[in-house]
């Protein structure tokens, strides 16, 4: 999740120690072993301690493949297709497959295929729980935290297994001290042997172990043949090669079987940088270790302990929390920034604009000032004449059998009182009828300076002259109205 | 540690989602809430500022127009002292000119402070009156009749009762 780490894989067998040193591109930057015949398990600490050290390794991944030599193996039926079945036979059976009880063994199997109806073959593989033990101890107490152990042998059947899509192939990983002989067929192992004699041996007296290899080798072809009622036509040579390629050319010759000899290296790349190991690793194999770091997220068996695994998974699961944490942090940083951008970016603004305001403020203000007064002077224009005039239009409505006897005009807009009962006109007097009452009502109606004209009946009397003293009928009446705020 | 380890699967799910719930709604009215509030309050600001800066740019283009209107209107615009003073004196002065008789003046409260009153009473016939309002339109003051009331002073008789009530326009 947070990019892989270099991967340290660590091979402790019965008299050699080996670690292979990959980068994330599976890449080997390093490669050391060691004879462990005269160390004990402090020692082999040392060692892997001082090495660490030396070559400034602090986090790696730790692959621990246990090789095959430590395996006891079977190719068996049982009489089931359920998986879960099949694990509860196996664990039943375990202590008739072993001389071990069942506490002192780990117990799994590889399933090879479904043979005669309601039959399962499966690769059965036992293992002593000590050498799992031991292992682990002896990686935690270096220092390194172990991430999984597995089978040397399954990673060398994931290794070749695209040499053998349908037909069988024969494997022999030869190694200093021993050599296991592996057939794998469609991609699974069905047979594993080890032999005792390695290159050393060979390397050490040819004429006693080479003799003894081949009968071995023979002997391991005639069991496989046996077991699963077919021959061999083709080996694959592979680990140790280089100091036995004389001994390997003489397998045909003895047993009429095709042998291809693999570099130790096949298939591996060197780190840039990297010291050439060809000459340090001629006489161990390489490729066991390798491929158990290479492959070890593909293996189906885990001999990992349960400490390990709990401890992993827990590691896990903080690593997942801890990344969505992490996640949910970066997102609230990403919002806050982004708020904080804005608010950034808007008091700038502010900012700005102010300072642009307070070019023009000053002025502004003065040019405002002077506008209102301005406005009031030529709204006070616009109305000071008003009385002159509705008096002036008063006087034009009136025919001359009219006379007033009072006249009021309130122009008082801005007294604080209702407007519309205070802009207004009042006219009493006398007409002779009340038709020049209602001609001059009308007049003023249409007149601009007027709305709303109102006559309300008028009152008839008898009017004395003084001077002749005739009498005469005549009407009193009152008009009133609204002044017309908006002049045309 | 040890409440979550003894929930079941299901209240440990409801447990979780009630706390990222919670957590949301928390960082949203406290961090996200805060800061959305500013912003808001900084686009009203922004608003503001953009609306004042343009009315005074627009402003200052008529500076001109408001320059020469305010050499027309200049002499009204000019700040008089005592101008409640002197209010009453013009009237008088006014009435005087206009031949009205009996005037008196009262100054009275204006309930604005943009404007003095002064009621005057008086005698004199309608071309006195008519001459009265004319002259006092026509003053360097900014002087207007906001009220006039007449009635004649006896039965057909050509000398009016005045009632009249003048501001004076006071631009500050």
């Amino acid at each position: 999740m947070f990019g892989s780490k270099d991967l340290l894989g660590i091979e402790i067998g019965g008299q050699y120690l080996k670690i292979i040193h990959l980068n994330n591109k599976q890449e080997i930057l390093n490669w050391v072993s060691t004879d462990i015949r005269t160390l004990n398990d402090d020692g082999i600490v040392d060692f892997i301690r001082n090495y660490l050290r030396e070559k400034n390794i602090k986090t790696v991944d730790v692959i621990n493949p246990v090789p095959a030599r430590y395996t006891i193996s079977k190719n068996i039926e049982l009489p089931s297709t359920n998986p879960a079945e099949i694990k509860q036979i196996i664990k039943l059976q375990a202590g008739h497959h072993s001389p071990y009880s069942p506490e002192e063994i780990v117990i799994d199997y590889i399933p090879i295929g479904v043979f005669r109806g309601g039959y399962t073959r499966i690769f059965l593989i036992i293992v002593n729980r000590d050498n799992v033990k031991r292992n682990f101890d002896i990686i935690e107490r270096s220092g390194l935290r172990l991430k999984k152990m597995v089978l040397s042998l399954e990673t060398m059947v994931l290794w070749y297994k695209d040499r053998s899509p349908s037909n069988s192939l024969g494997i022999l990983h030869l190694d200093a001290d021993n050599t296991d002989f592996l057939v794998i067929k469609e991609q699974k192992p069905i047979f594993l042997r080890n032999i005792p004699v390695g290159v050393e041996q060979l390397l050490y007296d040819r004429d006693k172990y080479v003799p003894q290899l081949l009968e071995e080798i023979n002997h391991s072809l005639e069991a496989y043949q046996t077991e699963q009622m077919e021959s061999l036509s083709k080996i694959v040579a592979c680990g140790a090669t280089s100091k036995a390629a004389e001994f390997l050319r003489q397998i045909p010759e003895k047993s009429n079987i095709t042998v291809d000899i693999e570099d130790n290296l096949e298939g591996l790349k060197l780190a840039p940088g990297a010291p050439d190991i060809k000459g340090a690793a001629s006489d161990l194999s390489v490729i066991g270790l390798a491929a158990g770091v290479v492959k070890y997220n593909k293996t189906h068996l885990d001999l990992t302990p349960e400490e390990v695994k709990l401890r992993e998974s827990v590691a896990e699961k903080s690593r997942d929390i801890i990344w969505l944490g992490t996640l949910m942090f970066f997102i609230l940083i990403l919002f806050l920034s982004i708020f904080a951008q804005k608010i950034w970016m808007k008091n700038r603004m502010v900012k700005v604009l102010e300072s642009e305001s307070q070019k023009y403020q000053k002025e502004a203000a003065g040019l405002k000032g002077t506008k209102r007064k301005i406005g009031l002077v030529k709204t006070h224009f616009l109305r000071r004449n008003f009385a002159l005039d509705a008096l002036t239009e008063i006087h034009k409505c009136m025919t001359p059998e009219i006379y007033l006897t009072r006249l009021l005009i309130d122009d008082q807009q801005n007294s604080g009182r209702d407007q519309q009962n205070t802009t207004r006109f009042v006219l009493h007097g006398t007409a002779n009828t009340t038709a020049d009452v209602h001609q001059m009502a009308d007049r003023l109606g249409k007149s601009d300076y007027f709305k709303d004209v109102k006559a309300p009946p008028t009152t008839p009397r008898t009017e004395i002259n003084r001077d002749t003293r005739i009498k005469r009928e005549v009407v009193d009446f009152e008009i009133s109205g609204k002044l017309e705020l908006e002049l045309k | 540690m040890k409440f979550i380890s003894k929930l079941s699967q299901r209240e440990r799910m409801y447990f979780y989602i009630t706390a990222v719930i919670i957590t949301l709604f928390l960082v949203d009215r406290f961090i996200f809430g805060m800061m959305l509030g500013q912003i808001n309050q900084l686009d009203e600001r922004i608003s503001t500022l953009k609306d004042e800066l343009a009315n005074d740019k627009k402003i200052i283009s008529s500076k001109d127009n408001i320059n020469k209107e305010s050499e027309l209107y200049g002499k009204y615009l000019a700040k008089e002292e005592n101008p409640d003073r002197e209010l009453p004196k013009i009237i008088n002065t006014l009435a005087i000119q206009s031949e009205l008789i009996n005037s008196e003046l009262k100054p009275i409260p204006s309930k604005d402070g943009n404007r003095y009153l002064v009621e005057l009473n008086a005698e004199g016939k309608m071309k006195n009156i008519v001459s009265f309002m004319y002259n006092l339109n026509m003053g360097h003051s900014l002087l207007k009749v906001e009220k006039i009331d007449l009635s004649p002073k006896a039965a057909k008789s050509e000398t009016l009762k005045i009632y009249i009530l003048i501001s004076k326009a006071v631009v500050q």
